[in-house]
Parts: C-alpha cells; structure tokens; sequence
C-alpha cells in the first residue's frame, strides 16, 4: 500500500478530511482549499490549519439543517501535526484534500 | 504445439502489425492463434495443424468496408490503396505464397518467419509511426533522405494485422493511431476488442491525442475484464503502443509516437471498488471528449492514468475538485471513499 493510501485511512486525516469537506461543501471555505495548496512548510500548515479551525468554529455553531456540525477532535489534531513531521506537508495535504473529493452527506457521519 | 516466431527488426509498429498478420493467418488456418512477446521476438501459438484449404476465408480480413485502409495506408492515394488490396487479396489466396512464408521450420513444430523473397515495397509513414521520413545518408554533404523499402510479402502481413487490429481517431489537425501489445493474448480477442473500441470511443478528444489515447485505454482494460469468464483478472493486453500523425497540406506525416501503460488500470480493474473509479474516468473522459472548458482536467486525468505519481495525481485533484465548487460547471461527482482508497494505494511516491 502506497504512503498516501496509509495517509488516507488514518483516522485524524479522516477527522480532518470530512470537516474540510463540510467547510467547502456547507460553509463554501474556499480560503481553506486555497491555503492549503500554497503551503509548504510545517509552520505554515499549522498556520492553516489554525486558521481552517476558526473558521470551521463559526460553521459549526450555526450548524446544517438545524443540527450542529461535529468539529475534529483535538487528538486528531495532535496526530495531524505529528504526520506531518513523518510524512511530509504535501502528502499530509494531497490525503486530506482527498477527503474533499469523497462522496457523503455534508451532515456529520 | 505450433509455434510461429515473428523476429523484430527495431521498427515497432512494423513488427507488432506484422506479427498480427502472421496471428490472423494462423488463426483463420488453424482455428487458433495465441500471440505474445517474448523480447526479440513475437511468438505465435496453435495447438492445431494449419490447413491451407481454408486461405479464401482471409478475404473477410481484406474486405473493401474496412476503414482502417485508409489510415493504415493514409499517405497513399486511394488508387495505390486499392491495387495494394487487390494484391493482397491474390497474394493471401494462393496457397504456394503463404506455403513459402511458413516454409522456414526450425524443428518440426516450430517455424521462422523470414522467407520472405519477393520485390521490395516503399513502407509507408503510416504504416511505421515511429519512424521519421526516411534514412538519412550518413555524410552530410549529400544530404538526402531515401525511402525504406522492405520485401512485399513482409508488407502485406503489416498491412493484414494493422487493418484489423489498430484503431484509429482522427480530427481535423490529427490522426491517432494505437496498437494493443500482446500478453499470451489470442488473436481473436484482440480483434474483437479492437471493434468493441471502435463503437464505443468515437471521435478525438478535445484536448489532444494523450487524451484520445487514455480514453481508449480505459475502454480498452474494462473490454480486457469482459474477456474473463470467471476465476481471477489476468491482463491481455501489456500497454498500448500509439503513434500520431498530423495533417499537412499534402500527405500527412509522422508527429509523435510512445507506450501508454495499462499497469495502474489493471490494477484497479481486479476489484469493484477500482473498476468503480474507472467507470468514473471514463464518465470524465467521455463528457470532456466534446465539451468546451473542460481540457485541463482531461489532460491532468489523462496523465494521471499513465503515470500515477503524487504530482500527476495532485493535478487532477485540484482541477476536479474547484470543478465540483465551481457554480456554473458540468459536475463529474465524487467518489465512494473505498474507491479512491485503491487509486490511492497505486500512487507512487517519490
């Protein structure tokens, strides 16, 4: 199995790559999406991903169909930054905008 | 078994249309023909004697309604293309002729075709996709560029399998040409997968002939699935060999030639979750085949598909998905997660 394929069933790319699916396909987050493809380093990711967070905090407390969204949990964030410093940003990021291209329904699965 | 070995020369469209030739006449006279590659050479395989009573039948492989005549033969005029069919028609009907091509036996079940004695022919452009004009002279000086000649009888059995077994797309600027390489593959389904294509990818892609070629591999891997009835995928077919030619104001002339790798697809066709995505890039190749707008992400699928490297696939990520965001555009929709997952597994990354 490729890096990638690893990449994109580990559980806090699956956390992340569903809110970043919700964001673009709810919350219309193109910022994130943009971002994302201009990074390059580990601060700047963590930097996005601060920023992806905030963001995401306002769609989800406004929430979908009258339900509030489910936001990544904070151990999934600790896991993303760390395969980030095993994997690298482009493949961290190639797997979670994956997530984006996946079919599910936008409210929380 | 009977074994019929076809030796390369170097000229690759040559060689492999060749050895189709050799492979439809074994198959019409020994109702039975498994073609491969074995490197310096393309073997052909029969369990069955070869009987020369059955030669007429040959003449459904030569019929005036194939339209490949015209490609195949696209730098001849259509009065040499018809003289070179009827002399085909004469030459594959008379059993002394095609007794001679397989007289050359290396042992008593295993034959070499090279016997070839008769006058020499002009190869023609189309016929040799990878080749340039001609052979240059060696002092420059006296520049000049001779045609390639090659015996009569080698150029008909070119002539036989490239008609039946190479598809051709075309548009006003170019003509696309590709020829399925063989992997212990019997003649007859690399026939019939040649007109099963033919029906189904009509027409050239918008955005070029990489594109053109990729959505006739993908076509052509889910054809090669149909072919097993039952118990595991085993690929047919081992990549596809393409050449291209583009119009000039006279003939048309050699452009660009190479392989296109069946790997990624074949790996993807042995599951459902796989062959899923392929029916998907089919979808995508198929709707930007014709629509305006949509050539990037043709163009990035379509090199994805031959070179699956986390760059090629980045490409296409970015260009489908701002295509799925977009409000005004054609939506080609996502994919089930277990799907992605085994194009995932195939990317490779450096």
């Amino acid at each position: 199995m490729s890096k990638l394929a690893e990449l994109f069933e580990n559980e806090a790319i699956k956390d992340f790559g569903k809110a970043l699916r919700r964001a673009l396909r709810i919350g219309e987050d193109y910022s994130s999406l943009v971002e994302l493809e201009y990074v390059e380093s580990k601060e700047q990711f963590a930097e996005v991903i601060k920023r992806f967070l905030r963001r995401y905090e306002t769609l989800a407390k406004k929430g979908y169909k009258g339900k509030p969204l489910t936001r990544p949990k904070e151990t999934s964030l600790v896991e993303l930054m760390r395969l980030v410093d095993e994997y690298g940003v482009k493949l961290v990021r190639s797997a979670l905008i994956s997530y984006a291209l996946v079919k599910g329904g936008e409210e929380n699965e | 078994m009977n074994r019929y070995l076809v030796p390369k020369s170097g000229w690759l469209f040559l060689d492999l249309a060749k050895a189709y030739g050799v492979g439809i006449v074994v198959h019409i006279l020994s109702k039975e023909a498994i073609i491969f590659d074995s490197g310096s050479y393309y073997e052909i395989r029969s369990k069955n004697e070869m009987d020369f009573s059955e030669l007429p039948k040959i003449r459904g492989y030569l019929g005036v309604d194939i339209d490949e005549w015209g490609t195949v033969l696209a730098t001849l005029g259509s009065k040499t293309r018809e003289a070179i069919r009827e002399n085909m028609n004469e030459f594959f009907t008379n059993e002394d002729n095609m007794k001679r091509i397989f007289r050359h036996k290396l042992d008593e079940k295993t034959v070499l075709i090279n016997n070839f004695q008769g006058k020499s022919v002009t190869l023609p452009q189309s016929l040799e996709l990878g080749a340039s004009k001609g052979i240059r002279k060696a002092v420059l000086s006296s520049y000049s560029e001779t045609q390639v000649k090659i015996p009569a009888e080698e150029f008909y059995l070119a002539v036989l399998g490239a008609i039946n077994i190479s598809v051709w797309n075309s548009s006003k600027d170019y003509l696309v040409a590709v020829y399925p390489l063989p992997l212990d593959t019997r003649v007859e389904d690399v026939y019939d997968i040649k007109y099963k294509l033919k029906k189904s990818v009509k027409g050239f892609h918008r955005a070029g002939y990489f594109s053109t070629v990729a959505r006739i591999a993908v076509r052509l891997v889910k054809e090669e699935k149909e072919l097993i009835r039952g118990g595991p995928f085993l690929p047919k077919i081992g990549g596809i060999l393409y050449g291209v030619m583009v119009r000039t104001g006279n003939q048309p002339k050699p452009f660009t030639s190479g392989l296109f790798p069946l790997d990624f697809l074949h790996f993807l066709v042995e599951t459902p979750e796989g062959e899923e995505a392929i029916d998907k890039w089919i979808e995508i190749l198929d709707r930007t085949s014709y629509i305006k707008g949509y050539e990037d992400i043709a163009m990035a699928l379509s090199k994805f598909i031959a070179e699956p490297t986390l760059e090629n696939y980045y490409s296409y990520l970015q260009l489908h998905l701002r295509n799925e965001l977009r409000s005004n555009s054609i939506k080609f929709g996502s994919y089930d997660a277990d799907s992605l997952l085994e194009v995932l597994k195939n990317v490779e990354v450096s």
